[in-house]
């Protein structure tokens, strides 16, 4: 992670904070990087966006963005995202019990976590030698790095991870971590009221089903 | 990208859910004609919402619109307009709803489309309890308070066949409720997060606001009828339970009448254990927090004093209605104290 940088523009006084609730600007990364998750426009007609001060780690991103894992839309230059406005952090989600088809429960979203992970784990190519994890200091950060979108429609998808997440991106072996979904699941409790046991299953299915699928001949 | 698994999808047998949405869109696209409809609210008469559902009771049937929204989906050169798909959306909202509340997009047959949450009445009074609702959240508009905005309803014509009404709001994905987050973090360390501390201050002060005449009550003050907008502020929802009278308040105890219901049920919220079958709740307040007390007042009760206080202190010049307020929050406070060891002592039984 890189250190803050004052000289990055602040904040026009147009643009209003996101709420603590939704907000990603609480992390260690968001810090880092002087991460702005912020709402303009008018009542009628709002658009959010996170803003970053980037310019390193680019190829890294592209990849994440070509693989679909990274919230909203790639806007006006080089690190500004348009995001959808329902979106937030995992780190404060309550668990959720699944009460119907239309219902996005705790299952479903460990299944989708797993699979959002196992795919970044393989971005690194044929030419690296280790998997790629998110490095957090703990579960909270880790949470404030990934994000739910809720009332979705049937094509969307509900789980991606937050722009600029690519500083905090780094090698498995660096972090010393033989196997990312250990790595991942020791945090998992944190995110679902502690009852790991219900999810870490669907979790690890999700993962799996990547790493032996999309991404396998990355790893061969 | 799309992820989905369909084992994930196969555990449970009878998908009420489901069920629930075949039902509306069942209704919705029956041909229904698509009117407009503002109610009359008088906030001056004794039972405000009884006199609303005396104008309102039979006046119309089908999707019935709010006149607000109708300017914006329905034009002058729209003939006949009638409802043309409901699309559920997928969510994590909701599940506490005793309704079993849903949300989608409901499109007309002039392509415009109308982001709802539908909240199924299938009461034997549907018809009533569905406006209710509605009329609910117009009077509570009308007192100045933010909360859900009103779309409309979708009624029956009377047919059998379709025994439940519906209360529409518009979606606001904004929005999120109290009982969305995980608090079990917050009690110990009440400095975590200070945007969520914010949250429940807001929460105070709106409940402070809404007692402070003696003449209204939330009804259902569970965290899962607060919810914070996105810009940071906290307002509360479902208010079909709520109270509103004209008359004045004649003392403390009738004042108390009012304050004391809503605040218990949100002490007893923040006790339960969101696991809890009976009556899930938040677990802000549980088996790890030493003292309950200070946590209960620090994070909700006393911004709600301070500012009923306040508010008390403003009309200075009616001395007995400071009075009253005084007497009124000093046996509140002292009933919540002996509620709160009560909620401790079964939470660890």
């Amino acid at each position: 992670m890189t250190e803050a940088d004052s000289r990055f523009p602040a904040q026009p006084s147009h643009e209003r904070p996101t709420s603590a609730r939704l907000s990603f600007a609480s992390s260690q990364l968001a810090r880092s990087i002087n991460l702005e998750d912020y709402i303009v426009g008018t009542s009628a007609q709002q658009s959010r966006l996170i803003r970053y001060q980037g310019g390193a780690h680019v190829g890294l991103r592209e990849k994440m963005q070509t693989a679909g894992l990274l919230l909203g839309q790639q806007i006006d230059g080089d690190n500004v995202y348009r995001i959808p406005r329902s979106s937030r952090p995992l780190a404060y989600e309550a668990s959720i019990r699944r009460d119907g088809s239309f219902s996005y429960g705790d299952e479903q979203l460990a299944y989708d976590l797993g699979s959002l992970l196992g795919t970044l784990s393989g971005l690194g190519g044929a030419e690296s030698e280790s998997w790629l994890v998110i490095d957090a200091p703990d579960a909270q950060d880790l949470g404030q790095m990934i994000s739910i979108v809720d009332f979705t429609l049937p094509e969307e998808g509900n789980v991606f991870l937050i722009p600029g997440v690519e500083y905090a991106t780094t090698a498995a072996d660096k972090v010393l971590v033989p196997d990312p979904t250990v790595f991942y699941t020791r945090h998992l409790p944190e995110f679902f009221n502690g009852d790991i046991g219900r999810v870490d299953a669907y979790f690890c299915m999700g993962f799996n089903e990547q790493r032996m699928g999309g991404q396998k001949g990355d790893f061969a | 990208m799309t992820l989905h698994n369909p084992e994930i999808y196969t555990e449970q047998s009878i998908d009420d859910q489901r069920e629930r949405i075949i039902a509306f869109t069942e209704l919705l696209m029956r041909d229904v004609p698509v009117t407009s409809w503002m109610p009359e609210i008088h906030l001056d008469v004794d039972e405000p919402i009884a006199l609303g559902l005396h104008h309102a009771l039979g006046a119309k049937s089908g999707l019935i619109l709010d006149t607000k929204i109708a300017q914006t989906v329905l034009t002058e050169a729209d003939s006949v307009v009638t409802p043309a798909s409901f699309t559920p959306r997928r969510t994590r909202a909701g599940h506490n709803s005793a309704h079993g509340v849903f949300f989608g997009d409901i499109e007309l047959s002039n392509s415009e489309k109308i982001a709802v949450a539908v909240k199924p009445h299938a009461v034997e009074d549907n018809e009533k309890s569905a406006f209710v609702d509605v009329l609910t959240n117009y009077i509570v508009e009308k007192l100045g308070f933010y909360t859900l905005q009103p779309a409309g309803l979708l009624l029956s014509d009377g047919n059998r066949q379709y025994d439940t009404a519906y209360s529409l709001t518009i979606l606001d994905e904004v929005l999120t409720t109290f009982d969305s987050i995980n608090w079990s973090h917050f009690a110990n360390d009440l400095a975590i997060n200070p945007g969520m501390r914010e949250l429940w201050r807001s929460a105070a002060n709106q409940t402070a606001v809404l007692h402070d005449s003696g003449q209204a009550s939330h009804g259902d003050l569970a965290a899962r009828n607060i919810a914070s907008s996105g810009d940071g502020g906290a307002f509360l929802i479902d208010w079909e339970k709520a109270r509103f009278v004209g008359r004045t308040p004649l003392d403390a105890e009738s004042r108390y009448q009012f304050s004391y219901p809503d605040i218990k049920a949100l002490l007893e919220s923040m006790a339960r254990s969101p696991n809890d079958k009976f009556k899930p709740g938040i677990g802000l307040l549980h088996a790890g927090v030493p003292d309950w007390w200070s946590v209960f007042k620090d994070v909700f009760l006393q911004d709600y004093l301070t500012t009923r206080t306040e508010l008390a202190d403003v009309g200075a010049h009616n001395r007995q209605r400071r009075e009253d307020i005084k007497a009124e929050l000093e046996v509140l406070e002292a009933d919540l104290r002996v509620d709160v060891e009560m909620f401790r002592e079964l939470a660890e039984s």
